[in-house]
């Protein structure tokens, strides 16, 4: 291996220019596929933002509770059986991006009935306001809930539900008020191209002991932008994963070809099969990696220069640039590893002869 | 020692039927011996030195060297019996066009699993005693076809194996280069070195010690060169 990987490498070394040409058809596909991935990233991540704010996919609450808006503002001290939670994320597997778990009671908050939500990710130490509650109550600093005075840290912008008359405070918090150890709703977002129709009979069809509610009013629309988005480009980089194969198997083919009696020369001389066939791929995978990872790079510079949904942070994100040569990597070594396989164990006789 | 044991060897022919390149072929050639071996083209002659160095398997009869035999070992320990006991030198050279001259002489010392340090000092040993230290870091397009023919000899020789087989190894040189050729291999012959070289270069081979004759496949003669009966 060691051998064949040097002569693979003097090999590159010395005789650049076909190597160059199939680096560059190597880096301008990772460049596309990183630019893809990061803008589709960028704006999967602005559409989940979208999303979030409208509602969740799914919800699942007790069985019996109704599904209405309303009625799930309502729905005092039936709980989900415990381990729901984990069912969900066992049954919709990769499809599910986030599942938050929640303690929605009724609770008397100056004088009214007002729905007290508690949130797995909730701000400690204090409560956050429903826009139209805030509003109702002339914006106090503080709250008077279940005899203790919790700080008011923020107002929630108005999302159009009945959730903006609401108080937003941490899980424990509000199991601790009512009494309670568990939770009444799971609030399910989905990834990117999964549907809620899909996830709503994965759910029914794992056997739950909950009801599956389909979410709020816009977030179909958007996991529709989104699923094409994530459909598109999974296909756009699986035809560009194909062209660069293809290129690198032609290549590694022309190469070979060259090589004939190079090959038999190294077999004379006493080289094994697993050199001459090392020698060849790890030519393949060296390219592989040059090309992939001067594309990626490149392509995660464009995409944070031309689009702005893609944020520096997320062209900085290594994990792209890694994956994308890796794959690269990959390709090159499917791509020249039947023509390096042929090479290896051919009868070098014929080729010294014909040289 | 080579012991070649009643070896054929069957080629499918282009319209049918099979070609006999060689055909119940015996010969014994002790440890230090020139062996010239000739015969026209198509004699088997290219195809009787491949089948020696574990390159062409036989259809029949069996080839050992010092005693192993080549073809009852599988394609590993073929490969490793190239590195350690056999070296080849080619007509066209075969150098490899991307390596320096030291890199080729050393390439087969790597694949024997030497150090590179180790490699590298046998190999420029070689290289000083053929003539070429001063050419070791250029590449064999910038040699003459006679340095390339030393460099190819230095190569089969770097990991002292007990046996060189040299295919037409004058066949592509003008005469002076062909004649230093010739000297180097007596020279290393003189020291105990075994030689094979096939050629159909009729005075070449009356300078080994021993000459064989190939016709359709089968030894015609097998005689002491001229050289050699003059010298007696």
């Amino acid at each position: 291996m060691r051998t064949g990987s040097w002569l693979a490498l003097r090999e590159l070394g010395a005789r650049p220019g076909r190597a160059i040409q199939a680096a560059a058809l190597v880096a301008v596909a990772a460049a596309l596929g990183t630019g893809l991935e990061l803008v589709a990233r960028g704006r999967e991540e602005a559409a989940n933002i979208r999303v979030d704010g409208v509602g969740p996919a799914l919800r699942l609450v007790p069985t019996g509770v109704g599904g209405s808006e309303l009625a799930r503002l309502e729905l005092g001290t039936t709980l989900l059986p415990a381990g729901t939670g984990s069912q969900v994320a066992t049954a919709l597997g990769l499809d599910l991006r986030e599942a938050r778990q929640r303690l929605v009671l009724q609770h008397r908050v100056s004088g009214r009935s007002v729905a007290v939500v508690g949130v797995d990710a909730g701000s400690s130490g204090g409560v956050e306001l429903g826009s139209a509650l805030a509003g109702a109550l002339g914006h106090p600093s503080t709250l008077d809930l279940g005899g203790r005075v919790w700080p008011v840290l923020r107002v929630r912008d108005a999302t159009g539900s009945a959730e903006d008359a609401a108080v937003f405070l941490p899980l424990q918090a509000a199991q601790a008020l009512a009494g309670l150890g568990g939770v009444n709703e799971i609030q399910v977002f989905l990834r990117a191209g999964s549907t809620p129709r899909q996830a709503v009979a994965t759910l029914e069809a794992s056997g739950l002991q909950a009801r599956v509610v389909p979410g709020g009013r816009g977030a179909p629309a958007d996991e529709e932008v989104q699923g094409a988005l994530a459909k598109g480009r999974r296909l756009a980089q699986g035809v560009l994963a194909l062209l660069v194969g293809l290129g690198l198997a032609v290549m590694a083919h022309l190469d070979a070809a060259e090589r004939r009696t190079e090959v038999a020369t190294l077999r004379a001389v006493g080289a094994g099969s697993v050199t001459v066939w090392w020698a060849l791929v790890a030519r393949s995978i060296a390219l592989g990696l040059a090309g992939g990872a001067t594309g990626a790079m490149a392509g995660a510079a464009l995409a944070a220069v031309h689009d702005p949904s893609v944020a520096p942070r997320l062209a900085a994100d290594w994990s792209v640039t890694i994956i994308v040569t890796a794959l690269c990597a990959l390709l090159g070594a499917v791509a020249a590893g039947p023509t390096a396989v042929a090479m290896a164990r051919r009868d070098p006789v014929p080729w010294l002869q014909e040289s | 020692m080579i012991e070649v044991h009643e070896v054929s060897r069957t080629f499918p022919a282009p319209g049918g039927g099979v070609v006999k390149a060689l055909d119940g072929v015996s010969l014994k050639i002790g440890q230090g011996e020139f062996v010239a071996v000739v015969g026209a083209s198509g004699s088997g002659k290219s195809t009787l030195l491949f089948t020696i160095g574990g390159l062409s398997a036989p259809t029949g009869g069996r080839v050992a060297i010092d005693g192993r035999a080549v073809y009852e070992m599988d394609q590993g320990a073929r490969a490793a019996l190239r590195r350690t006991s056999v070296g080849f030198v080619f007509q066209t050279f075969n150098l490899v066009p991307y390596l320096t001259t030291l890199e080729n002489v050393l390439l087969p010392s790597l694949l024997a699993g030497r150090s590179r340090a180790e490699a590298e000092a046998a190999a420029a040993r070689l290289l000083e005693r053929l003539g070429l230290g001063a050419r070791r870091h250029h590449r064999p397009a910038q040699l003459s076809v006679g340095e390339r023919q030393r460099a190819g000899i230095a190569r089969s020789l770097v990991n002292a194996p007990g046996v060189i087989l040299a295919d037409e190894p004058t066949g592509n040189l003008d005469p002076e280069a062909a004649s230093q050729v010739l000297a180097l291999l007596r020279q290393f012959n003189d020291e105990g070195q075994t030689i094979v070289i096939v050629t159909h270069d009729l005075q070449l081979a009356e300078q080994a010690r021993r000459v064989v004759r190939l016709r359709a496949g089968v030894v015609e003669e097998d005689r002491p060169s001229l050289g050699r009966r003059l010298a007696s």
